[in-house]
């Protein structure tokens, strides 16, 4: 159940993440060609005016006398004075490289004349542009050029306008800002819009997440929800899985069930014979292993039940709706069980309650967990012993208390005793090493703690708690 | 040992204290270099000195095109800030990166549309502080019983009327060393369609051309001329407080206007000081001073009395040409379209020279 919910978180936020970061992408793409568009767009609108400048001012260049000369027109610069705080910087030259007008220093600027150079003049006059590093500053440059005839010959003029730059970042940076806002709203609104569907996709599984959760957890029974196709496909992958697991279950149920009764029938048959024999005379070494056999043949069913036990429960676990049980009237029942088993060996079983409480739980399972450590508890006691049995409450935690005075555990033997098959060194008794483990198994099942404590002034104390919310106090 | 210690610790402490005193306290020494005669700028500068003891003025008058020759030849000392009424000149100086920026703060509480115009400044570098029209002045005596022109078609036809009396009394500014002369003639060049026939009228006519308004002004009001033609009204104005003989007119078909302008140098070492005294010229207090005590109209938008730029724009919106403080006079200070004026300025007028 845990591991669906975990998969379905994570299947939003792997659509989330897909689908914010190919947006991400889309929108740095398209910021980077905004930021282009902003640039180009710059460049066309402020270049025009410089060119036109140039234009005006190429217009105007004629013979005084044998020099060239230019009476620039009062309105060559006034498309550039439109930049509020662009300076500008002109040069009028030949082809010789000669100065007519304007800012000299340019004359010994690279980029100008190789400029001139590359730019052959035609009939039609086309304006080139070009930046340069003027004076500390930025500059972008229009250059045109025509031919002038004189006495002389053919003189080729050019004609450079240059401004600087502030007022074309500027609005460069206008445009762009202006487009990246519009980009991020889109996003944003993207983002919202497939955080809704991310939401409405998932409802389905999440509808199917909730029946199944807030099932008892042996309903085996086909789940039942409405959704789109592909959803449908998971539900029904869902129910034939646990009809699977159903059926297993079935099987499992009568193949333990079976197993048991096909291993108890000739064991009780072999101790039987072996009861025959010793009932006639035979001679005392026969006699004496033929009571080891009947000794084995007793740990042997006994290993057999508890077997069984623990598979009954196992299986109960997952196939019988739990129940409440009245803690006190089910100890009381399995120490009434078990008194006539501890009287044989003159031991004594007290049961004191100090309050009353309920558990939810499966019945079988409790009885096993109480009697197999009542058990262990008489038979660890010497005999014309007490062993006493308490079932009270303590803060917040509900206890069961099982007291022995026999010989006790060592505490280097404490952690393992809930083990398997574990049995402590110099264990004389007979046992199946299983009883234990069932009841830590079961405890575990219900939140309760096994605590084991010394018996002063000898003896073992099995404390079992429920903590708080576990149980439920009887008035 | 020790007294000896403290002691002179306490000399060293008290040096250093009398030190940071002095440097905080000494007089410093703004230079201002304008074209701006010394009379007309002293009530300004007055009232600075008052408001800032610490700062001492010294102001010196150089005539536009020397002083535009010797910050850029960068002859030593150099202006902290440098006046001019020739706008081309100033905007070519800033244009070549001769200025220093002064971005001024608006102060909270200032109101909007800020008092500064905005055609009043360029760059945050050239800061214009009085808006001033060019004017056509005559002889009071010469004047008396005649009918004043009031636009250049009837002042065509005057100096055609008057031809005799007016032959040899016409006044120009000399355009090869007046820079105001220059810039006043290059654009009426530009602008006015009958500028081929004053040109036509002054070479008949034998108009005599000065090195300076003070000098065509002198010459007017002792008589030696009876018209002054396109002369810096500030000047004029301030002329005829003195002298009474001087009538003055605007052209109504349109008057050229120019803005004064400061610009803090580039090399300037007194940054701070430069900065207060170009805040104070463009200061409520410094504008109503030079409004109230000086020719020179205020620029600023919320001073509305007869000498101030808004009084002005409002009466004579249809007639006032002023010229934009921008990229666009940049073309005047180009020496071949210089060479291009002078010489027919020359062939006009200088060809009994």
């Amino acid at each position: 159940m845990f591991g669906l919910s975990i998969s379905t978180r994570s299947l939003r936020f792997q659509l989330f993440a897909y689908s914010a970061s190919a947006l991400l992408f889309i929108g740095l793409i398209s910021m980077l060609a905004v930021k282009r568009y902003a640039y180009e767009t710059a460049q066309f609108i402020f270049d025009s005016p410089l060119a036109n400048a140039a234009l005006q001012i190429l217009e105007e260049v004629g013979l005084e006398g044998d020099e060239l000369s230019v009476d620039l027109p009062f309105s060559a610069f006034s498309g550039l004075a439109d930049s509020p705080r662009d300076k500008v910087f002109y040069l009028i030259t030949t082809k010789q490289k000669e100065f007519v007008t304007g800012y000299e220093s340019l004359l010994f600027e690279d980029i100008v004349t190789s400029q001139n150079d590359s730019n052959p003049l035609r009939l039609e006059v086309v304006p080139h542009f070009f930046d340069l590093k003027f004076k500390q500053q930025h500059v972008r440059f229009s250059l045109v050029g025509r031919v002038i005839n004189t006495r002389q010959g053919p003189h080729h003029v050019y004609v450079l306008v240059g401004q600087t730059t502030e007022a074309r970042k500027q609005w460069e940076q206008q445009l762009s800002s202006a487009a990246i806002k519009l980009i991020l709203g889109v996003v944003i609104c993207t983002v919202i819009v497939i955080i809704i569907l991310i939401i409405q996709v998932l409802k389905p599984i999440k509808s199917i997440n909730k029946k199944i959760s807030q099932r008892s957890n042996i309903d085996l029974t086909p789940i039942d929800v409405e959704g789109p196709e592909e959803v449908m496909h998971l539900v029904k992958t869902i129910n034939s899985f646990m009809f699977q697991l159903d059926e297993t279950l079935v099987n499992l149920k009568n193949f333990t069930s079976e197993a048991a009764h096909q291993l108890k029938t000739p064991l009780a048959g072999m101790r039987s014979q072996v009861e025959l024999i010793l009932s006639r005379d035979s001679s005392p070494q026969t006699a004496q292993s033929l009571k080891r056999v009947l000794e084995a043949c007793g740990i042997l069913e006994r290993t057999i039940e508890q077997l069984l036990n623990h598979a009954t429960i196992k299986h109960r676990f997952r196939s019988v709706e739990p129940t409440i049980n009245n803690i006190n009237k089910l100890v009381q029942s399995v120490c009434r069980e078990l008194a006539i088993n501890a009287l044989k060996r003159n031991i004594s079983l007290s049961f004191q309650q100090s309050g009353k409480y309920q558990i939810k739980g499966d019945e079988f399972a409790l009885k096993q967990m109480l009697s197999n450590l009542i058990e262990n508890a008489i038979k660890y006691s010497p005999d014309g012993s007490v062993v006493e049995v308490e079932v009270g409450l303590r803060g917040t935690k509900a206890i069961i208390l099982i007291r022995d005075f026999g010989i006790g555990i060592k505490d280097k033997d404490k952690p393992h005793v809930f083990e398997r098959f574990y049995r402590t060194s110099e264990n004389i008794h007979s046992g199946t090493g299983l009883g234990m483990s069932i009841a830590a198994e079961v405890a575990e099942k219900y939140h309760a703690r096994l605590v084991l404590r010394d018996t002063e002034p000898q003896g073992l104390t099995v404390e079992i708690q429920f903590p708080y919310r576990k149980w439920e106090e009887i008035q | 040992m020790i007294n000896f210690r403290s002691v002179y610790l306490f000399i060293v402490f008290f040096l250093g204290a009398s030190n940071a005193l002095a440097t905080d306290n000494s007089p410093k020494t703004l230079r201002v270099f304008g074209a701006a005669y010394q009379e007309e700028m002293q009530p300004l500068l007055d009232d600075f000195s008052m408001r800032n003891p610490n700062i001492e003025i010294e102001y010196q008058w150089m005539s536009s095109e020397v002083l535009d020759n010797y910050i850029r030849e960068q002859k030593e000392p150099q202006p902290d800030i440098t006046i001019s009424s020739v706008m081309h000149l100033q905007i070519g100086l800033v244009n070549d990166g001769y200025s220093l920026e002064h971005r001024r703060e608006i102060k909270s509480g200032e109101s909007y549309p800020p008092a500064l115009p905005e055609w009043s400044q360029w760059r945050d570098e050239l800061f214009g502080f009085s808006f001033e029209p060019a004017v056509i002045a005559f002889n009071s005596s010469f004047i008396e019983g005649k009918q004043v022109p009031t636009n250049r078609i009837e002042l065509l036809s005057f100096i055609r009327r008057h031809s005799d009396e007016l032959m040899g009394q016409i006044g120009l500014y000399d355009i090869r060393t007046v820079g105001i002369g220059y810039l006043f003639w290059s654009f009426e060049r530009q602008q006015a369609r009958n500028y081929g026939q004053f040109l036509e009228l002054f070479n008949s006519h034998n108009a005599r051309t000065f090195g300076s308004s003070r000098a065509m002004l002198d010459a007017l009001s002792r008589g030696e001329i009876s018209m002054a033609y396109n002369i810096l009204g500030s000047y004029a104005r301030s002329w005829q407080k003195l002298n009474d003989n001087v009538t003055i007119t605007t052209m109504k078909d349109y008057t050229p206007v120019i803005i004064r302008t400061a610009l803090i140098n580039k090399t300037t070492q007194n940054e701070l000081e430069a900065k207060r005294f170009i805040d104070y010229l463009l200061s409520s207090s410094g504008q109503w001073v030079m409004a109230e005590q000086t020719n020179m109209p205020s620029i600023r938008s919320d001073i509305n009395i007869v000498n101030s730029a808004s009084y002005m724009r409002e009466q004579y919106a249809e007639e006032l040409k002023p010229m934009p403080l921008d990229v666009r006079l940049l073309v005047f200070t180009d020496k071949s379209k210089r060479q291009i004026v002078t010489t027919e300025w020359e062939n006009a007028l200088k060809n009994y020279d």
